[in-house]
């Protein structure tokens, strides 16, 4: 992976370059919610980068300009790290056949033993719950058959994935106030 | 062509998950100078999406499986998402960026219902990916496909190797009955019938072992013989003709 060249000169330098070579893409949000430094910091650190040519636009998400340090070549091999995990597997088995059952996935990469069926069962349920899948058909367990799902939301070749994060909860307002880390 | 069916790391696959694996190699490793598309083919039901899925997800292939409406703008914009790039600029410039996305990626493309590609003119396009990326392209698609594909004598003359998706045989039975009807023991015999039944066509084998678990279930009975099953139904294996008048 060929990331650009850039050594950080102070600690709060160096959390947001790894913040930076450690995300494909992100906003100025992002990388401001991810520090505890100032705006002032982040601002004066990312036009030095830009200044430099190492931090680039890469796109645009409506209205917010999204940014990025990595060439093709680094974008490339970023993904294929994620999609060689456990998730990511499923992931592209799930992307291909568009409706399956757990053991399908399974099925679907040969059996493999290090993918158990109650880690292909678990990642549905999260999907689920995230509304990526559809249930198509509800499982009967009295019969022996499974939850059929459908792949309704599909996002891209890298898998999503399940994180926990701290999550600061005002019961004034009744909402989350703060979440820890900028991109869950 | 021989296949194997150890792919190691205790994976077992269906005999055209192997097939496909094999055709996927033998482009990936081809000597210099050859050309580095190959065609998979077969009936419907026979599993050719299923290997695709096993390509995509053990040997990191990009899968794109191509819809009639597509355009060839379309299908560029795919193949970018795929590889995690930001599609730029016209047709053209997707091309190129293509190009350059898979020539670095290396990634081997398979593009299933090939069929629909030649129909709405992106065959040449696929070509040109192969030709100005080096991957190798694995075209999937319907059992005229490789026929389909004299057509367009570019890309007939860029096939490396054809392979067809084949019938289930016992083995695959067997295995695909160790996924759907799990904790059932069948007897040979009936698991021939069942193959026999569906003409070896996976999908249908697979509905057929489902509905034995579920009757199996049913009858908390879990060893099932040809002889315990008799002249049992099977679910409806073929569209029903019109009766006559009700009267």
């Amino acid at each position: 992976m060929s990331l650009p060249d850039y050594t950080p000169i102070d600690a709060a330098e160096r959390a947001l370059w790894a913040f930076m070579t450690r995300h494909q893409r992100f906003t100025m949000a992002d990388l401001k919610a991810s520090v505890t430094c100032s705006d002032y910091k982040v601002e004066k650190f990312t036009a030095k980068l830009r200044r430099k040519n190492i931090l680039l636009p890469c796109r645009r998400d409506g209205a917010t300009q999204l940014f990025t340090v990595m060439d093709t070549a680094a974008a490339l091999s970023f993904g294929k790290a994620k999609r060689e995990t456990k998730s990511g597997m499923m992931w592209a088995v799930m992307r291909t056949l568009r409706t399956f059952t757990p053991r399908e996935v399974l099925l679907g990469m040969g059996g493999e033993e290090t993918i158990t069926l109650a880690d292909a069962e678990k990642y549905c349920t999260h999907l689920l719950q995230a509304q990526y899948l559809r249930v198509v058909e509800k499982a009967k367990p009295d019969i022996g058959r499974p939850a059929r799902y459908r792949l309704v939301k599909d996002t891209g070749a890298l898998p999503p994935v399940r994180k926990q994060r701290a999550v600061l909860i005002d019961p004034n307002e009744d909402r989350g106030g703060w979440v820890s880390g900028a991109l869950l | 062509m021989a296949q194997s069916m150890n792919l190691g790391n205790g994976v077992r696959p269906l005999s055209n998950v192997a097939r496909l694996v094999t055709l996927v190699e033998r482009v990936e490793k081809r000597a210099f100078g050859l050309p580095g598309m190959a065609v998979f083919h077969g009936f419907p039901g026979l599993g050719k999406t299923f290997a695709s899925a096993f390509c995509a997800a053990q040997l990191d292939c990009i899968h794109i499986s191509v819809q009639e409406e597509w355009t060839r703008k379309f299908l560029l914009k795919q193949i970018l998402r795929e590889l995690g790039l930001t599609a730029r600029g016209q047709t053209a410039d997707m091309g190129m960026q293509a190009n350059e996305g898979l020539a670095i990626a290396g990634r081997t493309l398979i593009i299933d219902e090939a069929d629909y590609a030649l129909k709405k003119g992106m065959i040449n396009l696929i070509r040109g990916l192969h030709d100005g990326s080096g991957v190798g392209v694995v075209l999937v698609g319907m059992e005229d496909l490789p026929q389909m594909l004299k057509s367009a004598e570019q890309v007939d003359g860029r096939i490396l190797s054809w392979d067809q998706a084949e019938a289930a045989d016992t083995r695959d039975t067997a295995l695909l009955a160790e996924h759907y009807a799990p904790g059932v023991s069948f007897d040979e015999a009936m698991l021939d019938r069942i193959r026999k039944r569906n003409n070896g066509s996976a999908r249908y084998i697979s509905r057929d072992l489902a509905y034995v678990l579920e009757q199996c279930q049913i009858q908390g009975d879990f060893l099932m013989t040809a002889d315990k099953w008799g002249d049992a139904p099977f679910p409806r294996a073929q569209a029903p003709v019109p009766r006559g008048a009700l009267a």
